[in-house]
């Protein structure tokens, strides 16, 4: 055929599908059937269609949902596959399809009750590509397609894909498809949208709400049953909720997938998974909780039926068990809150006395910010544990590392108990570790995807999502990163990112002519989804070389030494160049999208926490200036990690310190420390204090002055003074009691799916993990930390009595003692009739005191200043038995200053000042402090004392 | 007497050393590295002076701490000597501390520093603080617990590289091959130190003091 026969053939087809085509059915559908065949596998015919347009019809056809008839259910079904075979064919075709508005009526076909089976199982596949091909496309279809499907309508159609009980091949490759299209889409939201700022998991909360992950559970319930018969039990009051158990052929991996997906990050969502109904019907817990029907102290009332408005209307069941919750049993798991009292204080009303020993948070020494003396929930085990460690053992590689991943994310949020951990430790992550190389070809899990043939897609998604796993299981534990690092991780991820890094080889062709629908495809090197794929890795190897390499020299050691360096330095640079100041120095590779960037950064700052590094491998491999270019990247996520990694580089004693302030850092560092973000604040804040150490005092006036004297006394003030901040980022719900005392409608509903302890728990967390304005006051106080640190810094050094000055007369003299004194005060407020006096958060304290020895420090009249304030140094006297060490050798040191003295100063002034202090009672501190347990503070104490002169010469 | 630091009661124990930072975002890690040192000389930008003495010559040296992790009983720092060479009037070097406690023992367990046991203990035993533990720290099972909290602390400095370059490897008439043998004393703020190297005079003398600084700059690595 010639190529104008061919676009006459083409045109004919056109004309039949655009001309009405809703007037006969059976013409428009056997064109259809012909246009499917011209398109599948035909990229130069795909490209002739598009350009002639073909997208138009298609769409319009696929929208037509008015006729049952089954001719027209057919016709759709063809224009669905067309618009997928068009999907298949690379983002030019995918960029096309979403500007001719094809992505609506794909969205539509999802729900099983309008849409033939065949369709909505197409239509689930071309979303899959669609999100598998564009993951990092600058246009971000995947950010249109979250927010096309976290509706409640679509996400109602996903239900029901999910809750389809027929076992037939069909209905069970559409449950895992939507198991991966939710995975994929979960979290996708767009730059800048509002839910990309809060709490980041709007998707989450959507999906436990319109009961996806209810019906997910049922799925994974069903899995466990194929493979385990449980017991008969007569008494088993759930026997309604076992699901029936999963025919063969079904998938499990895309199912843990997204179970994980929706329950990371989250205790809540967690527990939701662990106590769902179908899982306890599988696995009763170990109390009898569970399976006793009518417990006597609440006879006559359901739980959670109690009296309506107020928290006490969950009406806790309290059987034998009660006794139980004060002597552990063995399974009973403690988990540490990660919120402040405050939510301790309106816990849920206590049922019996005993319950109250379990929450009995001390209100009296409250610490605001900080999280010691909070209260504890405790919640069985379950024992789905066990049984999913079994999964990690026996599964196929890609069922084994989605099991590893939920496991992964129930450790993160402190549900795993340290038996377990153990188990996690000696059996699952060494299985991991060897995923990390492991090339997978034993079960074909989903079709192949795009030009991707089903081995490859299996072999790939391993690569890139065991080291993200990874990192994350590794994050903040010692013991897991050691477990890593034994096993060999450092080696295989290096090994990995540099064949990652490596430019798209033509090797992939032989992959690409494989067995997948779209079978006469020949992708060129370096197809999208192959560069995808490499970022992919990239990605999740940098992430884990970064958790890897944050708390031990001999890891970062490591690292270096097999020699990924240059690996991190291509891995920085961005998409599209940023206009710098500075000449960029031209690095060769490919641009990285911005979750490399993020990543790479991550890497840099975990290994820029070691001075050899900084001085030898990382000043070598030239990585200041690409790194600065960073902190100008539109995408906020970089410009947080790049600021990250800035506060180490621009240390005193960092060899790249000179580059990058001579590149223009200050400037951006004090905008970027304006940001609205609250992570890019305190980074910048961060770095700016690091950067007043040992500073010329020029570079010291020019980031005080870049600041600002009013924007730094607001930041150290906090949100206290700025009600109108509060309110704007509070959006109304700043910890007023209505709101800790939220949804009532959902503890009822917990109660009747969940067992009662279960949910007295949950909605326990509801409320925590519900309240922003918890995590917001924890980002205010980091800040004023870092803002008085900056002025600490500031203040030290050569120079400090012309700061000192500088401070004094831009501020005022007054006003930075009144701002000091308020810092230490204890603020006391009235919480449900209770006097509830806080002491200010430690870290605070701590910066408080230090930015006072060094005031200390300073010339006669700062002295003088100093002494004359009587309440701010009572204030501190009495902090002689402060919890933190620093702090009370702090105290000494402030006495050891102040009394110092100095060459040519009148020895009468400092017996002035040391009478003073003996006024306000600093003798008595000190002699409280002599017995202290720390060894520093005791020996200071003892250099005060003899200075103040109330001792003997210390020997 | 009793600080309320102890969070005990609460199950898994919250250490006051991890206070809350706000993270980075959930996929990097927000755990602090917060600066711990065991007394106030032992700290980033803590200064040292005083002497290395050999037989036949004294040399003026200069010790600033970078970074001290008593987590992984680690520090590190520049050393900085003067008049080793006419070429060169001041050598500074980085050196790197290991403590002698949970983490290291006594024994040196390093053959490419080229000491052995009977080397360890012989310069152990020039500082009269080692003397009361000279027959339980030669034990196998031996673990010098509690070790910031003593009065001494023992650790050994190895220098690896020239600052500011790196690069530079060698230097004619001078070495940094050896190691030494360190006495911290944590109520003065004195080091004591034997330097070691197989090619070098045997037990030449570091004696420094505490460099009077009443400042604590705010360092920690994000």
């Amino acid at each position: 055929m010639t190529h104008s026969e061919e676009e006459s053939t083409a045109l004919a087809l056109l004309s039949q599908l655009s001309v009405s085509p809703f007037n006969q059915p059976q013409n428009t559908l056997s064109a259809l059937k012909r246009l499917k065949h011209e398109l599948i596998g035909h990229e130069q015919k795909k490209e002739l269609f598009v350009r002639l347009g073909i997208v138009p019809p298609l769409v319009r056809i696929l929208e037509g949902t008015g006729s049952a008839d089954e001719v027209w259910s057919n016709a759709r079904l063809e224009a669905g596959i067309a618009v997928g075979s068009l999907a298949y064919g690379g983002e030019k075709y995918i960029s096309h399809l979403f500007d001719s508005r094809a992505l609506p009526p794909l969205i539509a076909s999802l729900d099983p009750s309008s849409s033939p089976s065949k369709l909505v199982l197409s239509s689930l596949r071309t979303l899959n590509t669609i999100l598998d091909t564009s993951a990092f496309s600058a246009t971000c279809p995947s950010y249109t397609i979250a927010t096309a499907l976290y509706t409640p309508e679509v996400l109602n159609s996903l239900y029901k894909i999910l809750s389809q009980q027929s076992p037939t091949a069909l209905v069970q490759q559409q449950i895992s498809l939507t198991a991966s299209l939710i995975a994929k889409s979960c979290g996708r939201y767009a730059p800048g949208s509002s839910d990309n700022s809060g709490c980041h998991s709007t998707h989450q909360k959507l999906l436990v709400e319109a009961g996806v992950l209810g019906a997910l559970n049922a799925r994974l319930g069903g899995h466990i049953l194929a493979e385990k018969s449980i017991p008969k039990n007569p008494k088993n009051t759930h026997s309604g909720d076992i699901p029936l158990p999963a025919p063969p052929g079904a998938k499990l991996a895309p199912i843990l997938d997204v179970i994980s997906v929706i329950i990371k990050d989250s205790r809540l969502r967690s527990l939701e998974f662990l106590f769902s109904p179908s899982i306890i019907a599988i696995f009763p817990l170990p109390t009898n909780e569970s399976s006793s029907p009518d417990p006597p102290s609440s006879s006559s009332n359901k739980p959670g039926e109690g009296t309506v408005g107020s928290t006490s209307s969950i009406n806790l069941p309290q059987p034998k068990l009660a006794s139980n919750s004060i002597i552990q049993p063995p399974n009973l798991l403690i988990t540490p809150s990660a919120f402040p009292p405050l939510s301790a204080v309106s816990a849920i009303s206590p049922t019996t006395p005993k319950d109250r020993v379990l929450r009995s948070a001390p209100l009296a020494a409250t610490e605001g910010g900080s999280n010691r003396s909070e209260i504890d929930l405790e919640v069985e085990e379950s024992p789905i544990l066990p049984w999913l460690i079994s999964q990690v053992r026996s599964g196929d590689p890609i069922t084994r590392l989605m099991a590893i991943s939920v496991l992964t994310n129930l450790f993160k949020v402190g549900l795993v108990s340290k038996k377990l951990v153990q188990l996690l430790i000696l059996l699952v992550l060494p299985v991991l570790v060897r995923l990390l190389t492991e090339e997978g070809k034993e079960n074909r899990v989903n079709a192949g995807v795009g030009s991707i043939d089903a081995d490859t897609w299996v072999s790939w998604t391993i690569q890139e999502k065991a080291p993200a796993v990874l990192a994350r299981l590794v994050m903040d534990s010692t013991e897991m990163q050691k477990a890593a690092v034994d096993a060999g991780a450092i080696k295989k991820l290096a090994a990995m990112l540099k064949r990652a890094n490596e430019l798209p080889s033509s090797a992939m062709n032989g992959h690409q002519n494989g067995n997948s629908h779209d079978s006469n495809h020949t992708g060129e090197p370096g197809s999208s989804l192959e560069v995808t794929h490499k970022m992919k890795v990239k990605e999740g190897g940098l992430k884990c070389l970064a958790s890897l390499a944050l708390f031990k020299d001999e890891y970062r050691k490591a690292i270096i030494d097999t020699g990924v360096v240059p690996v991190l330095v291509s891995s920085m640079k961005p998409l599209e160049p940023i206009p710098t100041p500075v000449p960029q120095p031209n690095t060769a590779g490919q641009g990285n999208p911005p979750a490399v960037l993020t990543a790479a950064c991550g890497a840099i700052r975990a290994l820029s926490r070691s001075v050899s590094i900084l001085r030898t491998s990382l000043i070598d491999a030239g990585i200041a200036l690409p790194l600065f270019a960073l902190l100008r990247h539109d995408d906020i996520e970089v410009r947080i990690a790049s600021t990250a990694a800035v506060c180490n580089l621009v240390l005193d004693f960092s060899p790249m310190r000179r580059p990058i302030l001579e590149a223009g850092v200050l400037d951006v560092l004090c905008s970027h420390a304006k940001s609205e973000n609250a992570a890019l604040r305190l980074n910048a804040l961060w770095a700016l204090k690091h950067l007043v150490m040992e500073a010329e005092t020029e570079v010291k006036r020019k980031c005080f002055e870049g600041l600002g004297v009013d924007w730094l006394l607001g930041v150290i003030s906090g949100m206290e003074d700025s009600i109108g901040d509060l309110r704007r980022m509070g959006a109304g719900r700043t910890g007023d009691e209505e709101y800790f005392d939220a949804p009532e409608e959902r503890a009822r509903s917990w109660a009747r799916r969940f067992p009662p302890k279960a949910t007295a728990v949950m909605a326990q967390l509801e409320k925590r993990e519900g309240d922003d304005s918890l995590r917001r006051r924890k980002e205010d106080i980091a800040l004023q930390e870092q803002g008085l640190d900056f002025l600490r810094n500031w203040i030290s050094g050569k120079d400090r009595n012309l700061m000192i000055d500088y401070l004094f007369e831009s501020v005022g003299k007054d006003r930075v003692f009144e701002i000091l004194e308020d810092k230490l005060k204890h603020k006391r407020y009235v919480k449900r009739g209770e006097l509830i006096s806080e002491s200010p958060p430690g870290e605070i304290v701590n910066s408080v005191v230090y930015f006072l020895v060094h005031l200390a420090t300073g010339s006669l009249p700062h002295k003088k200043a100093l002494i004359q304030r009587v309440d701010l140094l009572r204030t501190l006297s009495a902090l002689w038995n402060h919890r933190l060490p620093p702090v009370r050798s702090g105290l000494a040191w402030v006495v050891i200053n102040l009394t110092w003295h100095e060459e040519h100063e009148d020895l009468e002034e400092v017996h002035i000042r040391a009478k003073e202090l003996i006024r306000l009672g600093f003798d008595k501190s000190l002699e409280g402090m002599s017995q202290d347990s720390e060894l520093d503070v005791r020996e200071r104490v003892k250099t005060a004392r003899h200075q103040l002169g109330t001792v003997g010469p210390t020997d | 007497m009793d600080h309320p630091q102890a969070a005990a009661s609460h199950g898994l124990p919250i250490s006051p050393e991890s206070p809350f930072t706000p993270s980075l975002s959930y996929e990097f890690s927000s755990k602090r590295l917060l600066p711990s040192s065991p007394c106030s000389f032992l700290r980033s930008g803590s200064k040292f002076s005083g002497k290395q003495t050999s037989d036949k010559s004294t040399y003026e040296v200069h010790v600033e701490l970078k970074h001290v992790d008593m987590a992984e009983s680690f520090l590190c720092g520049y050393l900085r000597i003067q008049g080793l060479t006419e070429d060169h009037p001041t050598l500074t070097t980085y050196f790197e501390g290991e403590m002698i406690g949970d983490k290291y023992t006594f024994q040196t367990r390093r053959p490419e520093w080229g000491s052995s046991e009977k080397n360890d203990y012989q310069h152990w035993a020039r500082f009269p603080a080692y003397r009361p533990l000279a027959s339980k720290a030669k034990r196998a099972d031996f673990n010098y617990r509690g070790f910031e909290q003593r009065e001494h602390i023992f650790m050994r400095w190895k220098e690896y590289f020239l600052v500011p370059d790196h690069r530079v490897k060698q230097i004619t008439g001078a070495s940094f091959e050896g190691f030494y043998y360190i006495c911290f004393n944590q109520v003065t703020g004195s080091v004591s130190g034997i330097y070691f190297h197989a090619k070098s005079e045997k037990f030449q003398k570091l004696e420094l003091k505490h460099v009077q600084d009443r400042c604590f700059g705010a360092v920690e690595f994000r």
